[in-house]
């Protein structure tokens, strides 16, 4: 993504931050974490309040948007770079971000399938399916998978 | 690019710090309810089979 990405530090490998400078500095925190199938991890996203506490559902308005969301890809690489067996799962906290996560997955479809497998949860006849990422698909898709390219 | 710090657990916030001398924030789950709808959706779902079977080398 030809978009400016804020730095970011890493404790361990697995979990990440940065200091988005929009409007007012908000720290957002990035977390790998093993889900129940194997090689297959959560990405969560969220903002750490000026209390400590961990919130995924804040709408920050900092007006950057486009900057954080391409750091956390730009962590998801750098992720995928020491770990290129796992595949990350994400998923809005609301829908309105599971949206979001869906608007920049087709605008930047072309560049990301250059490195990434996409794949996405459908719900057909009330059993979840795992397809390919398709950026023409008008419906809703649940849950974005990423894996890097072998 | 951006810069990668791997940062020790001296630099973590001091509520992390005080937990002890090595990087115990790993055992912490930052957001588990968007981790808790994740692992639902995956244990009722059909998933496609490994796009590359070399993935069980790292078992």
């Amino acid at each position: 993504m030809n978009i400016e990405t804020y730095s970011y530090h890493t404790i361990n490998g697995k979990e990440y931050w940065f200091v988005s400078v929009g409007k007012k500095p908000i720290k957002k925190m990035v977390q790998f974490k093993s889900t129940t199938y194997k090689n297959v991890v959560n990405l969560g996203f969220g903002d750490q309040l000026p209390d400590g506490r961990i919130d995924d559902k804040s709408v920050s308005n900092n007006g950057d948007t486009n900057k954080v969301i391409a750091t956390v890809i730009q962590i998801a690489h750098d992720f995928t770079t020491q770990f290129p067996h796992l595949k990350i799962a994400f998923t809005g906290s609301t829908p309105g971000r599971n949206r979001m996560y869906n608007r920049v997955l087709k605008m930047y479809y072309k560049e990301f399938s250059k490195e990434f497998v996409i794949t996405a949860f459908v719900e057909k006849r009330e059993t979840m399916f795992e397809v390919d990422f398709d950026p023409d698909f008008s419906g809703n898709y649940l849950v974005f998978f990423v894996r890097r390219k072998t | 690019m951006p810069v990668v710090k791997n940062t020790n657990v001296q630099n973590a916030s001091p509520k992390k710090r005080s937990k002890g001398n090595l990087p115990t924030i790993n055992d912490e789950i930052w957001f588990p309810e968007q981790l808790a709808k994740v692992n639902a959706l995956l244990d009722n779902a059909i998933l496609l089979p490994p796009h590359n079977q070399k993935v069980k080398k790292h078992k």
